[in-house]
């Protein structure tokens, strides 16, 4: 077990064109076959676990001979895969222990991401520990890593702001009308466009609980499509204007050359409505005539380059949390190579204990049929409390030693020859 | 009586100071643990102040508003709880380090000045007088707090216009809920003005045998009271809601100010008690 190190060895978007980690990536079945693999008593790779995403496939090894991995890799991709790994594939990036266990909290907690913070990364570092639970085998070290990387994740999460903020267009807007409106499960949404974005947006305001979509696009069948998906109802173009009027926000995202959402028409709507209008116009060129803003001091007009700005300065934001959630990360690390040296210096103060217990029991057998059983009793319980009072100081010692990383495996081997049966 | 009015009276500041403190690292640093524990702080606050106030008032045997720096805690108390039930509608704590900077600052001028000295005057050791000044001083407070909300909402839409997105617009609420607080605290203010209005009319009729309209702060106080509730009304029977309604309500509430500060200034009307 000493010997036993624990690997990763990882393809990502840092170091891996997207190519090949498409190849390489593995769907849960396969991440099973793996696991099935080494729990089958493996001589080298004792404990896996895999991190598969569309940004990274990374396998967390525990083995006794790392140099041996990339060719036990190689062959699982081919038996599992059938996929063989080419003369000049990627290097992968392969860290030890330590770098290993850092590596994976840093992963867990968005620091590895494509996006820096990015949220999905911590439901798919569960993913993979639920089928690390779930394959049967006996993982100690990979079950304990896997969860404290989920732990540092949420607390990384919730200790900084490095998730916070919108990164993306979509969620920009979103974030810009959730500083105006708390909910938006009674407010309607007006998409201009039926395209991939106004689908992002839409799916950014669904998942806060709009449920009122009206939808305007050039085709009509686009636009029903939507609208089937999220709910709500469809009009043509010009019934734009008049959709104003009650609605509170409007996205527009379309190809469009000229304003969709002009000025006069909106001039009359404004005396029908009341109340905060979000205008959020992604395309480019702009579908909505600037000028709007100006017609209410309720009107708040965004186009794309004043989300670009927003999302600028979020990734700024997230860039200064750096510094604090690497030291919860380090925290987080620390405690488990702790925890890790623990368990190299269990079997040695097992045997201490078990060399005192012995003396014990030997040195009672001698008055078993000599004494009463209540002196018999008596004496038991003597020879308990010096045994404990004796071994107590060792184990201590031990114990401070294994947490100060002063114990080597030549000491161990030391301490446990000493101890050892006699 | 005298030693716990005193160890309440320097209790209560510091309560107050560690709860804004609170707010105040909810507001930047959005933590919800400091948000949770300054809210349980400063309803520990209100309750201690309510204590410090009834005891005051027994050991003084009068209502504890003679004096201006009195009234400062009883102002401090009105803000206070009125805040706290807004806060509880919504349970939205970002606002709290506003109310609660208001709040210490005046229960701290209040504790510094503090003077335990007895005096008689007839008119506050009317039982009704108090009753009827707590909720006029409740329903102001709310009127307010109001106030501050529409201001807030104000700042952050002309950030939000501007593409100011600095540590207001990260810190404060949705305007949405700014506007729902506003209206909460307007709705507390009519009711608790109107009580205390109600209550100083009937009061005076009992006393004087007329219902006191000659002073000039108490028919200022009715007409801005018919003035928040049929603004009150009709904006809400007609919809309107958004920027303006918030400017309404801060002009109001800046003209009622100006003008009870005017009266206070140049007439000595029976509303004095020193």
């Amino acid at each position: 077990m000493e010997n036993e190190q624990i690997v990763l060895v990882g393809y990502d978007h840092k170091n891996t064109p997207v190519e090949f980690r498409d190849k390489i990536s593995l769907t849960s079945d396969k991440i099973i076959s793996f696991t099935k693999a080494v729990g089958k008593n493996n001589d080298n790779v004792r404990e896996i676990a895999v991190v598969s995403t569309c940004n990274r496939t990374e396998f967390y090894l525990v083995a006794s001979k790392p140099e041996a991995l990339m060719c036990w890799l190689s062959w699982q991709y081919r038996y599992n895969k059938q996929f063989s790994f080419p003369y000049q594939a990627p290097k992968p990036n392969i860290l030890y222990n330590q770098k290993a266990v850092e590596h994976l909290f840093a992963v867990s907690s968005g620091l590895e991401s494509l996006i820096l913070g990015e949220d999905q990364i911590l439901g798919q570092v569960k993913e993979s520990y639920n089928l690390l639970l779930s394959s049967g085998y006996k993982f100690p070290l990979l079950n304990k890593l896997f969860e404290q990387a989920i732990v540092a994740g949420k607390a990384v999460r919730t200790q900084t702001t490095l998730c916070q903020g919108a990164v993306s267009i979509g969620l920009a807007a979103v974030e810009l009308a959730r500083k105006i409106f708390r909910s938006f499960e009674k407010h309607r949404i007006l998409l201009i466009g039926a395209g991939e974005t106004s689908e992002l947006v839409a799916k950014h305001f669904a998942s806060l609980g709009a449920k009122q979509f009206i939808i305007a696009n050039r085709t009509r069948e686009k636009s029903e499509i939507l609208a089937e998906k999220f709910g709500g109802k469809v009009i043509s173009l010009d019934q734009i204007p008049m959709a104003l009027s009650e609605v509170n926000v409007v996205v527009t995202a379309t190809n469009s050359p000229t304003y969709l959402v002009g000025y006069e028409e909106t001039k009359k709507i404004l005396k029908l409505r009341s109340g905060p209008l979000l205008m959020v116009d992604i395309s480019t060129p702009r579908n909505i005539n600037p000028g709007i803003k100006d017609l209410s001091q309720d009107i708040f007009l965004y186009n794309i380059d004043d989300l670009r700005n927003v999302i600028t300065n979020n990734i700024e934001k997230r860039k200064g949390q750096i510094p604090e959630a690497q030291s919860i990360i380090d925290y987080y690390a620390d405690n488990y190579l702790k925890w890790r040296r623990s368990l190299n210096v269990t079997p040695t103060i097992k045997a201490v204990i078990r060399y005192f217990e012995d003396i014990r029991d030997k040195e009672l057998e001698k008055f078993s049929n000599k004494v009463s059983a209540e002196e018999y009793q008596n004496l038991e319980k003597l020879a308990n409390g010096i045994i404990k009072k004796i071994q107590h100081q060792p184990v201590v010692a031990l114990q401070k030693m294994a947490r100060k990383q002063q114990l080597d495996i030549s000491k161990l081997h030391l301490i446990s020859e000493i101890y050892s049966e006699r | 009586m005298l030693k716990l009015v005193i160890t309440l009276n320097i209790l209560l500041p510091v309560i107050y100071g560690i709860s804004t403190v609170l707010y105040g690292r909810y507001f930047i640093y959005k933590k919800t643990r400091n948000a949770k524990f300054a809210s349980i702080l400063l309803l520990c606050g209100v309750l201690l102040h309510l204590v410090f106030l009834i005891s005051k008032g027994w050991h003084l045997q009068r209502f504890p508003i003679e004096s201006s720096f009195e009234s400062l805690s009883m102002l401090a108390f009105d803000i206070a709880i009125i805040y706290y039930v807004t806060e509880r509608l919504k349970r939205e704590y970002t606002t709290g380090v506003f109310f609660l900077t208001i709040v210490t600052l005046c229960q701290t001028i209040s504790t510094l000045l503090f003077r335990g000295e007895k005096t008689t005057n007839e008119l506050l050791a009317n039982p009704l007088f108090g009753v009827h000044t707590s909720f006029t001083l409740l329903g102001l407070s709310a009127l307010a707090i109001a106030t501050l909300y529409a201001l807030m909402y104000c700042v952050l839409a002309r950030q939000i216009r501007n593409r100011q997105f600095g540590i207001l617009y990260e810190g404060l609420p949705d305007l949405e809920t700014l506007d729902s607080m506003r209206q909460n605290a307007t709705i507390c203010g009519i009711v608790l003005l109107g009580l205390g209005i109600m209550l100083g009319h009937f009061w005076a009729y009992k006393l004087f045998n007329h219902f006191g309209l000659a002073d000039p702060k108490v028919w200022i106080t009715d007409i801005a009271l018919c003035a928040y509730a049929t603004i009150w009304w009709s904006t809400k029977k007609s919809g309107v809601h958004g920027l303006h309604t918030n400017i309404l309500s801060v002009w109001l509430f800046v003209m009622l100010f100006v003008l009870v500060a005017v009266l206070e200034f140049f007439l000595n009307t029976f509303h004095r008690f020193v």
